[in-house]
C-alpha cells in the first residue's frame, strides 16, 4: 500500500500502539489478539468516534501486556541474550560496585540525596510564593487598578484609586462585569465592643457589596449576595467572631465600633473563613461600603479627589485586558480632567490579582507583599545546587569508570558491543539517581517542619505535586539530569578499548579536560553562592545598625484608644501627665504615625502659598504633640519645634530638610516662616529636622510634614529607662484603665516594631545562607571523593618520590596543586558573575553597601581552606604512608 | 478438569454456546454487552475464553481472516461436552436452591 491519505489514516488506531503490541505480543497470538482489537476498533469508531475509539483501543493495548500474551522468549530469563537477564547482570554489578567502595559511593549518594533535598525544599517555598491568590474562582479575570500620577518632581504610583474610579470604570467599559472598591483602616485603631468587652481589630476594611461576586472568600455564615449591601452591616472572620462571640453565634447580633467616625451600632451580617495565608489581602473585619458612604456624606461613592480606594475589577470571563487598558488614556482625558488642568499626568494600569503578591509594591498596599527578585534568587540558587550534585555524579562516575576498565575489557571481549555497555552504565546512573531522589524526599520531608519554622509561613509539604504541570516540569528536570549525568561517564567507560586496558596500561585517561572545566564550574558556582550569602549578610546587619536619623531604642509604643468621647483631650492631657511622672519615664508623646512603617495620611495639593496651584504635591503628613522631636532625639536644623505654651501652633508645621528641598529651598534656613496651603488651608513653616527613615533602608528619606495635632490619637510612645519592664508596663496599664476605660490595651517595643521590615530580608538571608551550606557541602564531597581518587591513582609515584626524598609538605602540594589551580580558575570566572548578581541585588535597595572589591577575597579565601582541608584528608595519609607499602 | 465456574465465565461459557460455531472474542464481547447491558473490554474476553479452554470447557481452532480485522484471523471458540455438562449441573443446582427458598413466591408474585 501507499502512504497513508489523511483520510485513510483517520481511520486507523495510533500506529505506535500497533506497532508496540506486534513487539511484545507472543507471534502465535498476534492474529487474534490484533485481529480483535482492529474490528472492535471499527466498530467503536461508528458509535463513539475516532478519538474515544484510539483511547480504547491504546488501553487495550496495554491491558493486553501480561504474561499470558506476551513473547516469553522476548522477556525470558532463561535465555541469556535476553534484555532482563543482562538488566540482572548489571544491577548485580552495581550493587558490588556500590559494596566495593562503600566510601565513594556514600559520597555520591550523600551528594546527590543532599542537592535534590536542597532544591525541592527551596522549590516548596518558591511554590508557595507562587500561589497567591490563585484560589479564587475567576483568578485569572480579577485584576487591580493602579493610578500613577507624574509630578513635577516624581512619580506617584499607587494602589488606591479615585473614589469615582471603579463605578465609571463599570459604566464606561462593557468588559468590566463587577468592580469591588475597599478602603483601609490602617491609620485609626478600629475598637468592637459587645457586652463591654472591647477588641482591637487589626486590617478592618471598608469593602462593597460585590466584594464576594469578585472574589472566593468563603462565608461560614450570612448571605454572600447581600451581606455587605445595607450600611452599618458587618462581616468578621471566623477567629474574629470566636474572640468576640465565643460559641455564641454572632449572626444578626449588634455590635459597637468606634474608629475614625465615632462610635456607632453595627449589625453582623455573615462570617467568612480566615483568609488563607497565599492572599495579598489579608483582611480582617469588613464593613459594608454604604456605612462609608453615609459617613462622607457620599464622598466615598463619587469624589474626584480622595485617592485611597483600593479598586479591583472583574472582567468578562475571556475579555482582553491589553484591549481594556489601550481605551485608558481615553478614559483619562475624560474624567481626570481636573488633575490634567493642574498639569498632572494621570495613567491607570490593570494589575493580574495573581501578579500583585511578588511583583507589586506601591504606596497604599493592603498588606507587605514578596518580592520577586527574591524568589528568582532562590531558584537560581535550587538550580545551581542541583547543578552541582550532578556535575559531582559526572566526577566522580568518570573516575570510577577508569577503575572498571577491565571490567569493561572482558565485557567486551565476550562480546558486549559499545550500546550494551553505555546501557550498562545508564542504568547505574538511573539507579544511583532514583536512590538519591528517594533519600532527598526523606529528608526533605523531616526539613520541611524546620523550613516552616525559619519562613513563618505553614508551607504544606509537596503541595506542588497536586499540580500537575509542576509535577510535569519536575520530571522533565530529573530525567534530562539523570541522562546528561549518567551519558558521559557512559560513552567514556564504553571508549575503552579491551586490548589496551587488559593488558594492564592502567591509565587510559580521557575526558580530563571536560572533568575539570566541570570542577571550575562547580567552584565558580560556589564562589557565587558564598560571595552571595556574604553580601546579603553584610547588607542586613547594615540595615539593622545603620543610625535612623532618630532613636528608637527603649520606646515602648501604646495603640491609642478606639473609642473616644469629647472629654479625650482633658482624659490625655492627665494620663500624659501622670505617665510623664513615672521614674522611669523621660517622655511621652502622641502622634498619628510611629517610624517603622510607611505614612498612611497623604495631603494631595500641598503647596508653598507664593506658587501657583499647579505646583502642588502630593505629601505624607504626621500629626505630632510638642513632646515628638524631643522624644525620639530628632535633631532639628533650623527654626524651632512645636510649643505648648503658644495657642497658635495649629496652622504651624515642622518639615524634614527631604521636604524643604523638595519645596525648593535653598538651605534649611529659607524655609522658616514660609507659608504653605494644603488643601485651602494656610500653614507656616516654623522648624526644618534632619531627614531619618521613617520606613526600612529599602526607602529613600522621605520628605515628611509635621502638623501640630495635640490630640493626635493612634500611638501614644514612651520612652522607658528601666530594667524591670513588666513591672513598668503594669504601672502604665494601670494608667491606662483609669483614663480610658473600655479601650483594650496593646503595646510594641518600637526597635522591634521597626526591625519587624526586616523580616523577608532576613529570611531570604537564612534561607540564602543555609542552601549556600548545602551547596558548598555538596562540592566539598565531590572534592574529597576526587582528591581520594587522585592520591590512589598516583600512590606509586607518591612512593618514589618519597624513598628520593620529597618531604610531607612536598607531597601535600604536589597532591594539592592541581585542585588548587582549578579553583583559582573558578574565582576568575565567578567573580565577575557574583558581582553582577549581587550588584542587581543592592539595586532593590535605597541604602546599599558598598560592593568593595575585598568582599570577593572572601568566598575565594574561604573555598581555598576549604579545599585544603578536604584534600589533605587523602593527600596527608597518603604523604605520610610508608613508601615502601606503596611502591609494593 | 474442574467444574467451578465464576459468574463472568459462566456469562461467557453460555453466550459461546448460543453463537454456536461464530464464537470469537469480537462476536463474544458484542454478545456481552447486548444481552448483559455491561460493556467489557477485549482483554477481558480473551482471558475467560483462555481460562475455559484451559479448564477443558471449550476448544478452539483458527478461523478465517477478513478484512475489517486488518486481513488477522480469528480464533473460533466451541463448547465441549464438558462444558454442556459443566453448565447443565449448575443450572440443576440453582434450581434446587431456588426451590427451597419459602418467601420467594412473595417477591414473584
Amino acid at each position: 500500500m501507499d502512504k497513508p491519505s489523511p483520510q485513510n489514516s483517520d481511520r486507523r488506531p495510533p500506529q505506535w500502539a500497533v506497532r508496540f503490541l506486534q513487539w511484545y505480543c507472543d507471534p502465535d497470538l498476534l492474529d487474534e489478539v490484533l485481529g480483535d482489537l482492529l474490528e472492535v476498533y471499527q466498530l467503536r469508531m461508528e458509535r463513539k468516534g475516532p478519538r474515544r475509539a484510539g483511547l480504547l483501543f491504546v488501553k487495550e493495548v496495554l491491558l493486553f501486556f501480561r504474561p499470558s500474551t506476551i513473547n516469553k522468549s522476548r522477556f525470558s530469563p532463561k535465555y541469556p541474550t535476553s534484555m532482563l537477564s543482562l538488566f540482572r547482570n548489571y544491577l548485580k554489578v552495581a550493587w558490588r560496585n556500590t559494596l566495593k567502595s562503600k566510601a565513594f559511593s556514600g559520597i555520591n549518594l550523600a551528594g546527590l540525596a543532599i542537592g535534590i533535598a536542597a532544591c525541592l525544599l527551596i522549590y516548596q517555598y518558591v511554590h508557595f510564593e507562587r500561589s497567591y491568590d490563585q484560589f479564587h474562582e475567576h483568578q485569572a479575570d480579577i485584576y487591580r487598578i493602579q493610578l500613577d500620577r507624574k509630578y513635577p518632581d516624581r512619580l506617584d504610583q499607587s494602589a488606591g484609586c479615585t473614589a469615582f474610579l471603579g463605578p465609571a470604570l463599570k459604566e464606561n467599559m462593557p468588559e468590566v462585569r463587577e468592580y469591588t472598591k475597599l478602603w483601609a483602616t490602617a491609620h485609626v485603631n478600629n475598637v468592637l465592643v459587645y457586652n463591654h468587652d472591647s477588641h482591637l481589630e487589626e486590617q478592618l476594611f471598608y469593602a462593597d457589596n460585590a466584594f464576594f461576586k469578585v472574589f472566593s472568600y468563603p462565608m461560614i455564615a450570612g448571605d454572600p449576595a447581600t451581606a455587605l449591601e445595607a450600611p452599618y452591616s458587618i462581616v468578621l472572620t471566623e477567629s474574629s467572631a470566636r474572640r468576640i462571640f465565643g460559641d455564641e453565634s454572632p449572626l444578626g447580633k449588634s455590635v459597637r465600633y468606634s474608629g475614625g467616625f465615632g462610635t456607632d451600632n453595627y449589625q453582623v451580617t455573615g462570617v467568612v473563613k480566615d483568609p488563607p495565608e497565599n492572599t495579598h489581602l489579608k483582611f480582617g473585619t469588613l464593613v459594608s461600603f454604604q456605612t462609608l458612604v453615609q459617613q462622607t456624606d457620599g464622598n466615598a461613592q463619587d469624589s474626584y479627589g480622595w485617592n485611597a480606594f483600593l479598586t479591583y475589577l472583574l472582567l468578562e470571563p475571556g475579555s482582553n485586558p491589553d484591549q481594556l487598558a489601550a481605551r485608558f488614556p481615553g478614559f483619562v482625558n475624560d474624567h481626570y480632567t481636573g488633575y490634567i488642568e493642574d498639569g498632572l499626568q494621570v495613567a491607570l494600569h490593570l494589575q493580574p490579582l495573581t501578579d500583585i503578591h511578588l511583583k507589586s509594591n506601591l504606596r497604599f498596599e493592603p498588606g507587605v507583599n514578596g518580592n520577586n527578585k527574591i524568589v528568582r534568587i532562590l531558584l537560581f540558587t535550587a538550580i545551581f545546587i542541583l547543578g552541582i550534585a550532578w556535575v559531582n555524579y559526572i566526577n566522580l562516575a568518570t573516575a570510577k569508570a577508569m577503575e572498571r576498565a577491565r571490567e569493561v575489557g572482558v565485557r567486551k571481549v565476550v562480546g558486549a558491543e559499545k550500546s550494551d555497555l553505555r546501557r550498562q552504565f545508564m542504568v547505574e546512573a538511573v539507579l544511583l539517581n532514583v536512590l538519591g531522589l528517594l533519600l532527598a524526599v526523606v529528608i526533605t520531608l523531616l526539613c520541611i517542619p524546620l523550613l516552616n519554622k525559619m519562613t513563618g509561613i505553614q508551607v504544606p509539604g509537596f503541595a506542588f505535586l497536586k499540580d500537575p504541570q509542576t509535577v510535569l516540569l519536575l520530571v522533565a528536570i530529573f530525567s534530562f539530569g539523570i541522562l546528561v549525568s549518567g551519558l558521559y561517564p557512559a560513552l567514556i567507560a564504553a571508549s575503552f578499548s579491551p586490548s589496551k586496558v587488559l593488558k594492564g596500561e592502567k591509565t587510559v585517561l580521557k575526558g580530563v579536560n571536560l572533568r575539570k572545566a566541570l570542577v571550575v564550574l562547580q567552584f565558580s558556582i560556589s564562589i557565587i553562592l558564598i560571595g552571595g550569602s556574604f553580601i546579603v549578610f553584610k547588607q542586613i546587619n547594615f540595615m539593622m545598625e545603620k543610625d535612623l536619623g532618630l532613636n528608637i531604642q527603649e520606646t515602648l509604643v501604646l495603640k491609642g484608644p478606639g473609642v473616644i468621647d469629647s472629654t479625650y483631650v482633658e482624659r490625655l492631657e492627665g494620663f500624659k501627665q501622670r505617665i510623664g511622672q513615672q521614674i522611669h519615664v523621660s517622655h511621652i508623646t502622641n502622634s498619628t504615625a510611629v517610624p517603622g512603617k510607611e505614612v498612611r495620611w497623604v495631603n494631595n495639593s500641598v503647596r508653598l502659598a507664593k506658587y501657583p496651584e499647579s505646583s502642588a504635591v502630593s505629601l505624607p503628613f504626621v500629626g505630632v504633640d510638642d513632646d515628638f522631636f524631643a522624644t525620639f532625639d530628632l535633631p532639628l536644623i533650623s527654626g524651632r519645634s512645636f510649643d505648648e505654651q503658644r495657642q497658635t501652633e495649629t496652622n504651624k508645621l515642622v518639615i524634614t530638610r527631604a521636604a524643604a528641598t523638595l519645596f525648593g529651598f535653598s538651605s534649611p534656613e529659607a524655609a522658616i516662616d514660609e507659608e504653605i496651603i494644603d488643601s485651602g488651608d494656610l500653614y507656616q513653616i516654623v522648624g526644618v529636622v534632619d531627614d531619618y527613615h521613617q520606613e526600612s533602608l529599602s526607602n529613600e528619606y522621605r520628605p515628611i510634614i509635621f502638623r501640630y495635632l495635640e490630640n493626635a490619637s493612634s500611638y501614644y510612645s514612651i520612652k522607658l529607662h528601666t530594667d524591670q519592664l513588666d513591672e513598668s508596663i503594669a504601672a502604665v496599664q494601670r494608667e491606662w484603665d483609669a483614663s480610658f476605660p473600655g479601650n483594650p490595651f496593646s503595646y510594641f517595643f518600637l526597635d522591634e516594631f521597626f526591625d519587624r521590615q526586616y523580616r523577608s530580608d532576613q529570611l531570604f538571608g537564612s534561607l540564602f545562607g543555609l542552601f549556600t551550606v548545602l551547596g558548598i557541602l555538596i562540592a566539598c564531597l565531590g572534592l574529597l571523593g576526587l582528591s581520594s581518587y587522585t592520591v590512589q591513582k598516583r600512590t606509586k609515584e607518591i612512593g618514589i618520590r618519597k624513598v628520593l626524598g620529597a618531604s610531607t609538605e612536598q607531597i601535600l602540594m604536589l597532591i594539592s596543586r592541581e585542585h588548587l589551580v582549578l579553583i583559582l580558575v573558578a574565582a576568575l570566572a565567578g567573580t565577575p558573575l557574583a558581582y553582577w548578581i549581587m550588584h542587581q541585588w543592592l539595586g532593590n535597595y535605597a541604602f546599599a553597601i558598598t560592593l568593595h572589591w575585598y568582599y570577593f577575597l572572601v568566598p575565594i579565601i574561604l573555598l581555598f581552606l576549604i579545599a585544603v582541608v578536604t584534600i589533605s584528608f587523602h593527600a596527608i595519609r597518603a604523604a605520610l604512608a610508608n613508601p615502601v607499602e606503596a611502591i609494593n | 478438569m474442574t467444574n467451578n465456574l465464576g459468574q463472568l465465565e459462566e456469562s461467557i461459557l453460555l453466550i459461546v454456546m448460543i453463537l454456536e460455531k461464530e464464537a470469537y472474542g469480537v462476536s463474544v464481547a458484542e454478545a456481552y454487552e447486548t444481552e448483559t447491558g455491561n460493556s467489557i473490554s477485549i482483554p477481558a474476553i480473551h482471558t475467560v475464553l483462555k481460562r475455559l479452554e484451559k479448564k477443558g470447557m471449550l476448544k478452539s481452532h483458527m478461523g478465517n481472516a477478513t478484512a475489517e480485522r486488518g486481513g488477522r484471523r480469528k480464533r473460533i471458540f466451541e463448547a465441549t461436552p464438558h462444558g454442556y455438562r459443566a453448565i447443565s449441573e449448575l443450572r440443576k443446582t440453582r434450581l434446587r436452591l431456588w426451590s427451597l427458598i419459602p418467601k420467594l413466591d412473595t417477591f414473584n408474585g
